[in-house]
This record gives structure tokens, C-alpha cells and sequence, in this order.
């Protein structure tokens, strides 16, 4: 294939090219880092050309999705994190299962959670295209490594995994969406809000409130 | 007649059948739902689409084939990290991150997508109001706008934008309560029917050496009948307990798991004894818009788990209790 790449991709994206090479080009956009940005990037560019988006998430949207990919090109310093917990030397494989599942904390270490009311009050005025995380305080976070933590961490692991087969054996009940299977292998950090007990019961009635 | 044919076959007959129901259903949404249902469990299917949510992006293709083997499924990462996924009757095998780790959990065989079970008997419309959308083109395709929209902050909404003939989703956006888009997926290319590529089903050279992979919670059903040792004494508007597992060993040694769901969204309650031993962290986590809360109480971890906001299940944490006989 003596062609520019981007040219084949072009190609593929408008269904111009031959399902041979169709299927070359898929694997190697599976292993070409470089390759698959253009190839996301292109589709990005078409969308927007399309105006695919409707109007729904607006120029934040793409200009979110335009870094983000820039971005992509930095190795994230977390990534390294998350692979050492995917070993199976490390002995725990569920906790393998870690690195789709950025686990990050939201509270901030070591000191009293601020009312749920204020803090999502406080998120009302978050950007139109945002995380839930946006609706606390900033995190202060720590590795898990410096908390000492990842027996926990794998818990929490085993309990997402486990909460899916759940949800999803119930039949007729539960709605589960796929995101943590495609969220890449980031951060694994967690924190250490204060440890309850029972004084954080405090304030709570039996009528449930809206929590804005 | 090969197992190739069949699901061309059936592909045809839904299209026809899904063709001929159209005007009936067009104006109402639980019925768009119910089609989307199926057709994202039964019918043939293959595109790239994009995933954000926060500052994560990513690119992944899909091929999903329903035949005689049963539902097989791909998904490859087009974007950052090398990542594929493969799911079939033998369970689901992952490929992670740089690594080229292999994992595979025969007990995990969930789609990748999100199925939408919608009940008729009212649980679901106390919380959510359905409406039908507009028209619109993704992916070449004609769409049909559905929105789920929570009634309260308890709960994450939906936006969904279905292919017009099949019901197929092409589109999909998380909201909350305030109906600002939380996470977001499209496809930017799609195809169905006898024009899916079922070579795209075939694993990469990594998912050679895959290995098991094993929850260290216990097995089982437990005892599935027994009452409720620990729950919460209050649960936001709705939401009501579907499952019950308990493992308890002599002595005070337990294991609790309740599933309690809106009707969409699902939230488990783990309560377990000595787990705080062994370093969990307390507090709020999140993994991407799925919220956890956990804390001590007793001796025992209480936590909470769900695909719902962290308000949510901090409220149902702080509520769970000892029950008293």
C-alpha cells in the first residue's frame, strides 16, 4: 500500500475502498495510535461538517473532543498505575479488572464532606458539558499506592463487577450502561473521606428531599 | 442453510416486520423502547463510534451478530490505548491497555449495550417522563429522538436517538436531573443486516493467552430467601429492592448484596463484615458516571454502588442500618 494512509482512511470513512483493504486498514488502526487519531479526528471534522451533533452539545462538545484527542498523544502518568495492577503476578485478578474502571474520588481526604444540598447547589453553575464530579468541592486525591489501599480498591472493583451481573439478572429491573468498559485505563486514585460512623447519620430524615 | 443465512434472514424479517409496525408505534415512545430492546440483542449490526464523557474520548468499533452460536460481540479501541473486547457464550475476554494483559470472566456475558427494559406497570413513569423526539440523520441513517427524562435529581435521564426502520441506537446521551448531557455516544458510521463484516469478530492475536478472572466475593445465590439482615431505612422516591443475596458464615461473619432499582437505574447495597480491614477506603468514588459511597458502621463496610448521582447513593448509605427483629 503505497497510498498516504490518510487517503485510504478518507476512502474508508466514504465507503470507497475495497472490503480487503477495508479490513487491512481496521487492523491497522487497531495497533497505529497515530493512524486511529486521524481516524477519529476525520470523523470528528465530518460530523461537524454534518452538524450531526443537532445543535445537542454545541461547539463545547467538539472543542472538548478536539482536545481531548490532541491530548491523547501524552502518555497518561496514571497508565502505569493501572498496568501494574492488571499483572496477574500481583495475584488479585479481579482487581486486574481495575484499569476499565477509573476509580476516582470525590470527596475530599480528611475532611467533612460539605452538606450534599450546598455542594450540588453550588453545581448548578457548572459549564453546559460536564462530569458529576464537577458537582463537589475540587478532589483531593492520593494514589492508592500511598493509601495503602488496593485490597480495598480491588473490593470496590469486585463489587462494580459484581453489581452489573446484578443489575442485569434482575430481568425486567435495572438500566446498565456499558461506560466503565469503554472509559479508558486512567487514574486510580482514592481518597479518605472521614470514616463514619454514626455521627454522619446526622441530619438525615426518613422524608426523602431532592438533593439540589 | 448456513448460520450465516439465518441471521440475514431474521435481520430481513425484523426490518419487514419493524417496517410494517412503524406507524403504529411512531407516536409512542415505550414502544420505540421495547424495539430498540430487541433489536440491540437480536439483530446483526457493526459501526465506529465516539464515547465522551468528561475529558475521556473514545473511538471504538462494534460487531455484534445474533445467530445459532448465540450473540457474539466485538469491540475494538480506535483511540489511546490498544483495548478489545469480545463477548460470546464462553463469557467476555478483555484485552487491557499497553500491556497486552488478557482477562476473560465467564460469568460476565452482559452486552455492551445498554438494554432498556421498560415496564408498563407505572414504577417507570412515576420517575421518568418519556417523550418522543424528533427526526433527525446519524451516521446516514434516519433517526428518531426518544428522551427519558428524570423526574427528580435521584436519577440520571437518557437521550436516544433510534434508526428509524429497526429501532437500532445510534445515538445515546446520560443527563442529569437538570437535563445537562453527562456522557455521550455516537455513531459515526453504521451498517446492518447481511452487510456486517462478521470477520471483525475474530479476536486479535492477544486473546491467545487469556486467563480467568475470579471475583473474590461469594458465589452462589446464597441464601436468597432469607430477610434482610442490613437495609437502608429510607430510599429515594421509586426505587424499590429486586434482589437479595446473603452469605452468612457461623459467627458473625456476613456478606449482603441488595439490588434496588427505579425500573431503569440500578443500585446495590454491599454490607460486609471486616472489609474495613483490609484498607477500603471510605467516602465517595466515581468511575466515570457511576457513583460509589461507602463507609463503616458496626464493625461492618456499607456500599453503595451505582450508575445513578452521587447524591443518591450517599442518601441511601447513610440510611443503612442493622435491621432490628
Amino acid at each position: 500500500m503505497n497510498t498516504d494512509p490518510r487517503e485510504h482512511i478518507s476512502c474508508l470513512m466514504d465507503g470507497e475502498i475495497s472490503r480487503e483493504t477495508g479490513r487491512f486498514l481496521v487492523r491497522r488502526l487497531g495497533a497505529d495510535q497515530a493512524l486511529s487519531a486521524t481516524w477519529a479526528r476525520y470523523h470528528l471534522v465530518r460530523d461537524c461538517l454534518r452538524h450531526q451533533e443537532g445543535g445537542l452539545a454545541g461547539q463545547s462538545l467538539a472543542a472538548q473532543v478536539r482536545r481531548a484527542i490532541e491530548s491523547e498523544a501524552a502518555p497518561a502518568p496514571s497508565r502505569t498505575i493501572g498496568g501494574a495492577w492488571l499483572r496477574p503476578a500481583v495475584g488479585m485478578a479481579i482487581a486486574a479488572s481495575v484499569a476499565l474502571m477509573a476509580i476516582v474520588a470525590v470527596g475530599p481526604a480528611g475532611q467533612p464532606s460539605q452538606p450534599l444540598e450546598s455542594s450540588l447547589a453550588e453545581g448548578g453553575d457548572a459549564p453546559g458539558f460536564t462530569s458529576p464530579q464537577s458537582l463537589t468541592p475540587a478532589p483531593v486525591s492520593q494514589t492508592a499506592s500511598l493509601q495503602g489501599a488496593p485490597a480495598g480498591e480491588s473490593r470496590m472493583n469486585a463489587y462494580l463487577l459484581r453489581h452489573y451481573q446484578a443489575a442485569g439478572a434482575n430481568g425486567s429491573k435495572g438500566f446498565v450502561t456499558f461506560v466503565p468498559i469503554v472509559l479508558k485505563p486512567a487514574a486510580v486514585t482514592a481518597n479518605a473521606d472521614p470514616v463514619d460512623s454514626e455521627s454522619e447519620k446526622q441530619g438525615n430524615s426518613d422524608e426523602p428531599t431532592q438533593p439540589r | 442453510m448456513s448460520a450465516r443465512t439465518l441471521p440475514a434472514m431474521s435481520a430481513a424479517a425484523w426490518l419487514l416486520w419493524a417496517g410494517n409496525i412503524l406507524a403504529e408505534v411512531s407516536d409512542d415512545p415505550y414502544q420505540w423502547l421495547e424495539r430498540m430492546s430487541a433489536a440491540m440483542s437480536q439483530m446483526d449490526y457493526q459501526g465506529t463510534f465516539v464515547y465522551v464523557q468528561g475529558d475521556d474520548v473514545v473511538t471504538m468499533r462494534i460487531t455484534h451478530v445474533a445467530d445459532d452460536a448465540g450473540v457474539r460481540e466485538r469491540l475494538v479501541s480506535m483511540s489511546g490505548a490498544p483495548r478489545e473486547f469480545l463477548r460470546d457464550s464462553n463469557g467476555v475476554r478483555w484485552v487491557l491497555g499497553d500491556d497486552h494483559s488478557v482477562l476473560a470472566d465467564p460469568a460476565f456475558k452482559r452486552s455492551f449495550f445498554p438494554q432498556l427494559p421498560i415496564d408498563h406497570q407505572g414504577q417507570t413513569q412515576r420517575c421518568y417522563a418519556l417523550e418522543l423526539g424528533g427526526t433527525g440523520r446519524i451516521a446516514g441513517q434516519k433517526v428518531r429522538g426518544v428522551s427519558i427524562l428524570p423526574k427528580d435529581h435521584f436519577r440520571y435521564g437518557y437521550r436516544l436517538w433510534l434508526e428509524e426502520r429497526s429501532a437500532l441506537m445510534l445515538k445515546w446521551e446520560l443527563v442529569d436531573g437538570e437535563r445537562k448531557p453527562l456522557a455521550k455516544l455516537m455513531f459515526t458510521d453504521f451498517r446492518m443486516g447481511s452487510e456486517v463484516d462478521t470477520s471483525e469478530l475474530v479476536p486479535g492475536s492477544q486473546l491467545k493467552k487469556f486467563r480467568t478472572v475470579e471475583s473474590r466475593l461469594p458465589a452462589g445465590r446464597g441464601e436468597a430467601a432469607a430477610a434482610p439482615r442490613w437495609q437502608p431505612s429510607r430510599l429515594p422516591p421509586g426505587f424499590e429492592l429486586t434482589d437479595h443475596r446473603l452469605f452468612a458464615q457461623q459467627g458473625a461473619s456476613i456478606f449482603e448484596h441488595l439490588v434496588y432499582s427505579d425500573g431503569l437505574a440500578a443500585v446495590s447495597v454491599y454490607v460486609e463484615s471486616g472489609a474495613g480491614q483490609e484498607g477500603q477506603a471510605a467516602g465517595l468514588s466515581r468511575l466515570g458516571t457511576t457513583h460509589a459511597f461507602s463507609r463503616l458502621s458496626d464493625g461492618v463496610s456499607i456500599t453503595v454502588i451505582g450508575d445513578v448521582p452521587e447524591a443518591t447513593v450517599r442518601y441511601i448509605g447513610d440510611a443503612v442500618a442493622a435491621v432490628t427483629p
